[in-house]
């Protein structure tokens, strides 16, 4: 008998041995088909049920549920916009066309009105709806949801947000029922939302037309229009509710040395002969962290340990505790929720392999103890001075989760939510992003563009930004070329403080960092999209961890890289 | 016959096919997952659900038993995507149920043997040796070249064989 043979007839016999109740897997298994059919359902005729609810009697709006209800109630008592100056503005910025079918809609809280009509540009009559309100800023904060079959959420200089769904991909060469949700989100946080249809009644199969009405009119949504119409009502709370850093976590005060620190980790270490110590201690700006070159007998080698606080469910948390689509790396996770990764990585074959081995560990708390190993005294370059860095990965993984490390953890401040205050410990590639940004805005100095100045001595420049969608904020660069650090350290200095003559409620935080031997850096960050304008967010929209890895970054040391910013990008 | 009538006959048509079809499900579902009871029947009933969803259709499926197996191992392959892929528990816990079958420890070696093996690799050896299908099939049934399951199978039989050397041949004897 052949192996395979042997194989066929030895899974036969085993799996055979495998029961279970089957009629609770096949309840459940039918119970589970049954609903997405049902969701299925609920799915494609929710065009219908908005129809209806267009076409329908009006119960809803004439309050025929009942006067009950918190829900109908809201809407008339809460402030609206006058139906008949909807429809007027609209006929004043739409192209000409008829309209008709008009019709006022019931309003959801904070909702000041909602609308829909019929048009028709004379190619064909299609739905249009229209809401108006105050955003919803946690559900907006995200732009497009994965669910959208084509979507694109961008920002405009103005500092709004645009939003763009359609329900069909491009080219629309048939005449299926089709839409497209256009939403602009304000700077103060309030929504303009329209979708149109490319037919008048979207519970039929087919519309009218292979477009949607006012595809290509959507933009007038921005118009001036919507927007004094809306300074009638008061502006929306900009952090919807959500409090602000703590400011703990931004100067920490933590008690234990740079010294202390660097003698713990030395203590765990085999033996072995220690120079170059460095060490920054719990309340430095920078975070704590121990570095120092090990000579275990074999060669030196450069090892440090970094200690953080982060939001152990962030996104940018998870960049440190995944392995996807990374090499040489695993995960291990412990029984009390804890992860380890441990990544290797050799490069470079000047003067030998360089290798750098590295651990990552994280507690469910949000605690998390970095230590990297190279094979080389220095942490960037050098000859490599033995085979392999000194401890093995074993040894990394056990130093990294050693409880020895805990006091110094216990005074960190717990990080904030990252939905809420943006990554915790930012990677690399978000800091470039806007590196690249603040850099590339310099070449449109020429084109006469007032955010930025010359970059003879000092570059300067502004962004305006909400990614987040809680408001306008804006960050400036300045990067003063005539003071550059002298000293071996990395120097780094935070400010929080109010804008002095500024706009109501306007804060900034200062970031001023300069790497040795390297240009200072001043990162400031508003709370409004200028210095001297009042404040549309609670916090400025870059969190203070960004800022320092900003700061930070090699980039505003590279002239070559600098330079190649100040070039437009290639048109496409 | 009316809509509603057609549709009944349809529902009773599936549940005679599902009652029929669940336990074979389950027990490939065991292999697939290497004796990970648990998985297994949420992978058996996330079939079921899938196939109860398609049924409208399945006049243009010749053999519904084969599709129910294909949909089976392409939710088993989808599921580990969804997993990180080098995640693994330090504290895993064997799930040792009682072995009525006998033979505990080629038993336990073969479900670790095939434990070991990548999941695509298993999905291989589930098909083509414990549901018997072609190459060909097998290729189709994971959306894949038929190179790349004669790959993947001599990889595996090669892995297979290093793990369990001559317990196959002596179990199989008895």
């Amino acid at each position: 008998m052949s192996f395979e043979d042997e194989l066929g007839e030895a899974l036969r016999r085993i799996g055979n041995t495998f029961d279970s109740d089957q009629q609770t897997l096949l309840t459940t298994g039918v119970e589970r088909g049954r609903r997405t059919v049902r969701r299925r359902r609920v799915l494609a005729v929710t065009a219908s049920v908005v129809a209806l609810g267009l076409m329908g009697s009006g119960a809803y709006a004439g309050g025929l549920l009942g006067d009950g209800s918190g829900e109908t109630n809201v809407a008339r008592e809460a402030p609206s916009l006058d139906s008949g100056r909807v429809f007027e503005i609209w006929k004043k910025l739409a192209p000409a066309g008829t309209f008709s079918q008009e019709k006022v809609l019931p309003r959801k809280p904070g909702e000041y009105a909602h609308v829909s009509f019929v048009y028709d540009d004379g190619k064909g009559a299609g739905l249009v709806e229209f809401r108006m309100g105050k955003a919803d800023l946690r559900a907006g904060a995200e732009g497009c949801e994965p669910a959208d079959r084509k979507c694109r959420a961008r920002s405009q200089t103005d500092g709004a947000r645009s939003l763009n769904v359609e329900s069909h991909e491009a080219p629309y060469t048939t005449l299926d029922t089709k839409s497209v949700r256009h939403q602009i989100i304000t700077p103060e946080g309030f929504v303009v939302e329209a979708t149109v249809w490319n037919t008048p009644d979207p519970r039929q199969a087919t519309g009218t037309r292979k477009v949607p009405v006012l595809m290509y009119d959507l933009h007038r949504l921005n118009a001036n229009e919507w927007r004094n119409e809306l300074k009638k009502f008061p502006v929306p709370d900009p952090l919807g509710g959500e409090p602000a850093v703590d400011p703990a976590f931004v100067n920490p005060l933590g008690k234990i040395s740079g010294t202390e620190l660097t003698s713990t980790f030395k203590g765990l270490l085999p033996a072995g002969s220690f120079s170059d110590e460095k060490g920054r201690g719990t309340g430095d700006q920078l975070g704590p962290a121990a570095s120092f070159v090990y000579d275990d007998g074999k060669g030196k080698a450069g090892v440090t340990a970094e200690l953080y606080r982060v939001d152990p469910h962030g996104y940018s948390t998870r960049q440190y505790t995944s392995c996807r689509r990374v090499p040489h790396c695993t995960v291990t996770t412990s029984a009390d929720g804890s992860k380890v990764r441990v990544y290797r990585e050799e490069y470079g074959k000047s003067g030998g392999f360089r290798k750098f081995w590295t651990a990552t560990y994280l507690s469910p708390q949000g605690h998390m103890v970095e230590i990297s190993e190279w094979n080389t005294p220095e942490r960037d370059g050098g000859r490599a001075t033995r085979d392999t860095p000194p401890l093995t990965v074993e040894q990394l993984r056990v130093l990294v989760s050693s409880k020895k490390w805990q006091p110094a953890l216990d005074e960190l401040p717990a990080a904030p939510e990252e939905s809420v205050g943006g990554a915790t410990r930012p990677t690399w590639h978000e800091a470039d992003e806007y590196v690249r940004q603040l850099m590339h805005l310099r070449q449109s100095a020429k084109s006469g563009n007032p955010h930025v100045k010359g970059c003879d001595s000092t570059c300067w420049s502004r962004l305006t930004l909400n990614k987040d969608g809680l408001g306008a904020g804006s960050v400036e660069v300045s990067l003063d070329k005539s003071r550059t650090n002298k000293t071996g350290d990395t120097l780094l200095d935070v400010r929080q403080e109010r804008v002095e003559a500024g706009g109501k409620g306007a804060v900034r935080w200062i970031v001023t960092a300069s790497l040795p031997g390297g240009k200072q850096v001043t990162l400031t960050a508003y709370n409004a999209p200028t210095p001297d304008a009042d404040a549309t967010r609670n916090s400025p929209p870059l969190n203070v961890p960004l800022l320092k890895k900003i700061a930070l970054a090699s980039q505003w040391n590279d002239e070559a890289y600098l330079k190649a910013m100040e070039r437009p990008f290639p048109s496409r | 016959m009316n809509g509603e009538g057609m549709r009944q006959s349809r529902a009773d048509e599936f549940m005679e096919f599902a009652a029929g079809r669940t336990g074979h499900l389950f027990r490939s579902a065991c292999l697939l997952t290497s004796g990970d009871t648990h998985l297994a029947e949420d992978l058996v009933q996330e079939t079921l659900s899938r196939m109860y969803v398609v049924w409208g259709r399945m006049a243009r499926v010749d053999n519904p038993a084969a599709y129910s197996q294909t949909v089976l191992v392409r939710a088993f392959l989808s599921h580990r995507r969804r997993r990180s892929a080098t995640e693994r528990p330090l504290a895993e816990v064997p799930d040792e149920t009682a072995t009525p079958g006998g033979e505990p420890e080629v038993r336990i070696s073969l479900l670790q043997a095939l434990g070991e093996l990548a999941p695509k690799d298993r999905a291989v050896v589930v098909l083509r040796y414990w549901e018997d299908r072609s190459i060909a099939e097998t290729a189709e049934a994971m959306h894949t070249s038929t190179a790349a399951v004669r790959t993947r199978s001599s990889r595996a039989l090669g892995k297979l064989r290093d793990a369990l050397g001559s317990s196959l041949a002596e179990f199989v004897a008895r």
